[in-house]
């Protein structure tokens, strides 16, 4: 089993024992919705649950992932990333606790969906969409010479042209327009592949 | 040789050509998308071996230097590399700040 599959099948087997809302966003969303490409994390956004969290966070433990205390700690006060190196492979996870309004909007909307065998709750082709334009916040300054020079910027374009007329495009507008990101949208997707 | 008769020798290319072969890579990425979809196939199995299979060749290249490395040792070199390799990548992401919001 290769290294992806390993981790989620284990995954799996700890969110299903802890019972904890997930949702699997980042590269493994991006690659899911078909743009194929290296990524060595595996990013994971969990709901703030400190019953659970803690059962979770050892539970990883047991499935040999390496957690460091510390680090789950700050994660839980200040909302920052938790790292968690996979003891057989050289992978890692992500691990973000949900306390912000997109983090918990990603949560609430995720979809269990079957991969490599593992039914696992993953973001929404959507919300991936709206996490990239989130990440690259605005992109006036950038040229137009310079916009495909950007990962998120690749990932966006490439999800979004390979999926179209299967994007409810009005839940991303509105999504969009509620963060104030819409030049960046219509700038994207104003891109001319063709030319 | 100054920089420009050097620039005319090798045929530098410039932004506005850089930028059309990119856009013809995404095109191409794109179509190869739209493919593994239509045939169902789990664009996350592909990644996965290139994944596996890369790291394989990673693997052999460390070993052949260092051949008494042990496992947990070989992973933190990988781990090492992968760090070097993002950091540089990180000259090129916009504000993550924007998801905090």
């Amino acid at each position: 089993m290769a290294e992806i599959t390993n981790i989620l099948s284990r995954l799996e087997k700890i969110f299903e024992a802890v019972k904890l809302k997930y949702v699997v966003v980042g590269g493994i969303a991006v690659i899911h919705y078909g743009h194929v490409r290296g990524t060595q994390d595996i990013d994971i956004i969990i709901e703030e649950d400190q019953s659970k969290i803690y059962q979770f966070f050892g539970l990883l433990r047991d499935f040999d992932f390496n957690v460091m205390q510390d680090q789950v700690n700050m994660g839980y006060k200040e909302g920052t990333q938790i790292s968690v190196f996979d003891n057989k492979s050289p992978m890692r996870l992500d691990i973000k606790i949900a306390h912000k309004k997109n983090e918990k909007d990603v949560l609430k909307n995720a979809i269990v969906k079957n991969i490599l065998g593992c039914n696992l709750s993953i973001a929404p082709l959507e919300y991936v969409l709206i996490g990239k334009i989130l990440y690259m916040g605005t992109i006036d300054d950038i040229p137009d010479s310079e916009l495909l020079e950007y990962q998120d910027i690749l990932d966006f374009l490439t999800i979004y042209h390979a999926n179209k007329g299967n994007i409810n495009m009005d839940l991303v507008y509105k999504k969009i327009g509620e963060i104030g990101l819409l030049s960046t949208l219509e700038r994207l997707l104003s891109i001319d592949l063709k030319e | 040789m100054d920089f420009k008769s050097e620039e005319k020798k090798f045929n530098y290319l410039t932004r506005k050509e850089l930028y059309s072969i990119r856009k013809e890579k995404l095109r191409t990425e794109i179509e190869a998308a739209k493919r593994l979809l239509q045939k169902k196939i789990e664009p996350i199995e592909i990644a996965d071996n290139f994944f596996h299979n890369t790291i394989k060749i990673i693997e052999d290249g460390i070993l052949s230097r260092n051949p008494y490395l042990t496992r947990e040792d070989l992973y933190q070199r990988i781990v090492e590399n992968f760090n070097i390799a993002e950091n540089i990548k990180k000259q090129r992401t916009r504000g993550k700040n924007n998801w905090q919001k």
